[in-house]
């Protein structure tokens, strides 16, 4: 983008009611477009090849984006093996990620997403790519020997770590953080004091993780919730709150009925209870202290279904679902129901899940309408929080 | 408590006498104050007309005035510039962009850019290429490819 003196531009043009009044691209490429929401910006990049260069290409207008646009209107969730991004704002965006073969390769695992970029591994976890889906700008590095549990943090000041954590093998029970920086290109063992005994809260294997901005990156266990401080690598444990409502799917499976996520720059907890209910809390933390705060009245899946039965018995039809009460039971005992990580706001995101096709609900607290996404293509999990970016992955 | 009137001069000549206070929040007239010495009929502004100063003296009046405290001050001021906004044709905003740039009126800048841009949010590209009188370089075939390669957008 090239800076001219708009003083001198504009001098010519409105002195004149008359004269149609023409505004410079300086002002259309600082200070307009970057006010768009990433959907309407990629919409204008057929407007001419020197949109198409600056929307796609350049790194200067990518950062003026990410300052102006507050992307409230397009956060959802990306579902990477599907290629979908599902947004709030009724709008369901495939994806053509025809380029990057990897993306469909059977070896690839994804991990999650961090501020809008996607990371997982490849090549039977020998590599780690980093993603930008938006712009496709994609960097890997190689992954670490123990091929841990990978979380992503990412900061303008240094650039991004990526953390790995794995059961260690010299001290039994303990959890081993190792991390890398772009800086020292390598794996590091993590301080010793960072290693922490993890057994009482039962590790997952399919843990979701998040980073919701500041130093910390975060992992669900099943009775509670992993950190680890990338700028003072230290580690600690938080026990969920609500443990005694704590259901959990299969033993083997540890797979409970709860999601993390980011809102408002906090970590969200959100479950399901036996009851049927909602619950949503918020990790505030104060003087290094953690504690949990309430988010939302409590909200039932029961009254959920009443209010939108119709919905409800025509999706399912062939399961002769009696009534809402039953519907819930059923969906919840069965392992069908999952909550999706909460965002904040006034959407409650879920999923019913009948022989491995999840269909993603989307439920408005204040309307209390509730909405079945995208039926016409399939969904697969994994289904992550996601906020579109134009930014590239930091280096 | 008197005030220091400024005047202010337009491109047709047309004097705009405002508070000094309401004047400076315009980095440009803030500047001209400072270092220059003053035109008899007061500070010449040759790129902005009347019919723009005027609009732009009432926002920069309206919050120099107005200082909010609490949110609802915030929210009435916020309802005033939603109203301003609202009586505003294209061709006005485009020259209060203008304005507001050249002025260094950050405010007003922000206020009327982002106008835009909602504005741009339900438009069709070819709307947007006649919004700002953009020539279409693409071939059909080279656009065509350009869409396809970022289809999620046009679903």
């Amino acid at each position: 983008m090239k800076k001219t003196k708009t003083i001198n531009r504009s001098s010519s043009s409105s002195s004149s009611s008359s004269v149609e009044s023409e505004i410079g691209e300086d002002i259309i490429f600082q200070e307009i477009l970057p006010r768009l929401p990433i959907n309407s910006i990629f919409r204008f990049i057929s407007v001419s090849k020197k949109w198409l260069n600056l929307i796609t290409r350049d790194p200067l207008f990518h950062a003026l984006h990410s300052q102006k646009c507050p992307n409230i209107t397009s956060s959802g969730f990306l579902c990477p093996e599907s290629k979908l991004f599902i947004s709030s704002d009724d709008q369901y965006y495939q994806f053509k990620w025809s380029k990057l073969e990897f993306m469909s390769s059977p070896l690839v695992k994804f991990s999650a997403c961090t501020n809008g970029l996607l990371y997982g591994t490849l090549n039977h976890y020998r590599e780690i790519f980093i993603f930008n889906p938006i712009t496709k700008h994609t960097v890997s590095i190689p992954n670490s020997k123990s091929r841990g549990m990978l979380g992503l943090a990412t900061n303008p000041d240094f650039g991004f770590t990526m953390v790995s954590v794995a059961v260690s093998r010299e001290r039994h029970g303990l959890l081993k953080f190792k991390v890398y920086s772009p800086k020292t290109a390598e794996w590091r063992v993590s301080k010793n004091d960072s290693m922490i005994p993890a057994y009482n809260y039962l590790f997952l294997r399919k843990s979701q993780v998040v980073f919701p901005g500041g130093n910390k990156v975060y992992w669900s266990l099943v009775k509670g919730i992993l950190w680890f401080d990338v700028e003072k690598e230290v580690a600690g444990l938080i026990e969920c709150p609500d443990l005694d409502n704590l259901l959990v799917t299969h033993p083997l499976q540890h797979r409970s009925f709860t999601s993390i996520g980011v809102c408002d720059g906090e970590l969200s907890y959100i479950k399901f209870t036996k009851k049927g209910e909602v619950k949503v809390w918020l990790l505030r933390e104060k003087s290094n202290e953690f504690k949990w705060t309430r988010k939302l009245d409590t909200v039932n899946l029961q009254r959920i279904f009443e209010k939108n039965w119709n919905v409800i018995t025509k999706i399912f039809e062939k399961l002769v679902l009696k009534n809402p009460e039953e519907a819930s039971e059923h969906f919840i005992q069965a392992g069908y129901a999952f909550p999706l990580p909460y965002s904040g706001g006034e959407d409650l995101w879920f999923t019913i899940t009948l022989n491995s096709d999840p269909k993603v609900f989307l439920f408005n607290l204040r309307t209390e309408e509730l909405k079945l996404i995208r039926d016409d293509v399939l969904i697969t999990y994994p289904i992550f929080p996601f906020i579109p970016t134009l930014l590239p992955c930091p280096i | 408590m008197s005030t220091k009137k400024i005047t202010l001069l337009s491109s047709d000549r047309e004097q705009f006498i405002v508070d000094e206070a309401v004047a400076i929040q315009s980095q440009t007239i803030k500047n001209l104050i400072e270092d220059t010495v003053p035109d008899e009929d007061g500070i010449p502004l040759p790129v902005v007309h009347s019919r723009i100063l005027a609009k732009v003296t009432e926002y920069l009046t309206k919050h120099a005035n107005y200082k909010p405290h609490n949110d609802a001050a915030k929210e009435e001021l916020k309802n005033w510039d939603v109203k301003f906004l609202g009586k505003l044709d294209n061709n006005t905003l485009f020259d209060l962009i203008l304005a507001a740039n050249y002025l260094d009126i950050k405010g007003l800048l922000d206020l009327t850019c982002q106008a835009v841009a909602d504005l741009m949010k339900g438009m069709s590209v070819e709307e947007v290429r006649k919004l700002f009188n953009i020539e279409n370089d693409f071939t059909p075939e080279e656009e065509e490819a350009v869409r396809k390669e970022n289809q999620w957008a046009f679903d």
